[in-house]
């Protein structure tokens, strides 16, 4: 297995295992065309140092975002989280996935992570991605 | 008998996720602080008592690994079991922050029952070393059940 295929399995299992276990979201399988960054609502970037630095960032599509956002917070259908309270999930949901990819890669390491922060589709890096069908719409995932 | 939390976590939705879960998972939740960073949850408990405090470790200002020295350092808070709430659960990790001090470690993403039972774990093990109780006693069951025990025992 090359470092590119073992990174991108640790971001496959890691993205599989935040969104099941505190989104109760699965994916249902890659999007059919990777969607570019810049047409997400709501996007996260955090960058990581220790043993390995780099960055990750996280693109979704709006509908997709609000989804989530409603199932983390628990919100009900008539009170849906506000765009400010969606972005503040997606930052999480990108410090989540940084964390379970750094775990899985290095697992007897230190690391630290700064703080997730909202960003433009179109900062997307030239990294590693991954796109995944949410059923409500997709989110991207890029590691470098 | 109910349990006081403080949760440290810059993110106020995982503060919210938190405090939901600890709600649904069974435990009688009494009082829920919260705090965005180390700082802010030494103010909070300067003014209030907690039970247990569930602390994050990468935050802006004062991040959990200092936050827990400080508690440690400290005659009364030393004796609040810290559990570990982190992304960050690299074996490195985990043994840098229980020789600090911390008592318990959950890695997110987690399930409510992984929180709910190693809440569970350290304040069982810290009110068996209050009494020098042996904590694999077998008449310990639900943790409610067995703190009320322990309260009238030692009235």
């Amino acid at each position: 297995m090359t470092a590119t295929d073992t990174m991108l399995d640790a971001l496959d299992h890691a993205v599989t295992e935040v969104l099941e276990t505190m989104f109760f979201a699965e994916p249902l399988g890659m999007c059919e065309e990777p969607a570019p960054a810049e047409e997400a609502e709501f996007s996260a970037l955090l960058s990581y140092r220790g043993v390995a630095s780099g960055r990750l960032s996280v693109h979704i599509a709006g509908g997709a975002a609000r989804q989530l956002a409603a199932d983390f917070l628990g919100s009900e259908p008539d009170s849906p989280p506000d765009d400010g309270e969606v972005s503040g999930v997606v930052r999480e949901l990108a410090n989540m996935i940084c964390g379970a990819v750094l775990s899985r890669l290095h697992n007897d390491a230190v690391f630290e992570l700064s703080a997730p922060v909202p960003c433009a589709g179109s900062e997307s890096h030239p990294a590693l991605c991954r796109c995944f069908d949410l059923g409500d719409g997709w989110i991207r995932i890029c590691i470098e | 008998m109910r349990l006081n939390f403080l949760i440290v976590d810059d993110s106020p939705a995982m503060r919210s996720f938190i405090r939901r879960v600890l709600e649904l998972s069974g435990l009688e939740v009494g009082h829920c602080l919260a705090a965005s960073d180390g700082e802010q949850a030494l103010k909070c408990l300067e003014n209030h008592w907690v039970d247990v405090i569930l602390t994050d470790i990468n935050m802006p200002g004062m991040n959990g690994e200092e936050f827990v020295r400080r508690l440690e350092a400290h005659e009364l808070w030393s004796t609040i079991p810290v559990v570990v709430v982190s992304t960050d659960a690299t074996e490195a990790r985990v043994r840098q922050m229980l020789g600090l001090g911390a008592r318990g470690y959950v890695k997110k993403p987690f399930l409510p029952e992984e929180i709910r039972s190693e809440i569970e774990r350290v304040l069982l093990a810290a009110n068996a070393g209050a009494l020098n109780m042996d904590p694999a006693a077998e008449n310990q069951n639900d943790f409610g059940h067995q703190a009320e025990q322990t309260v009238v025992e030692e009235a």
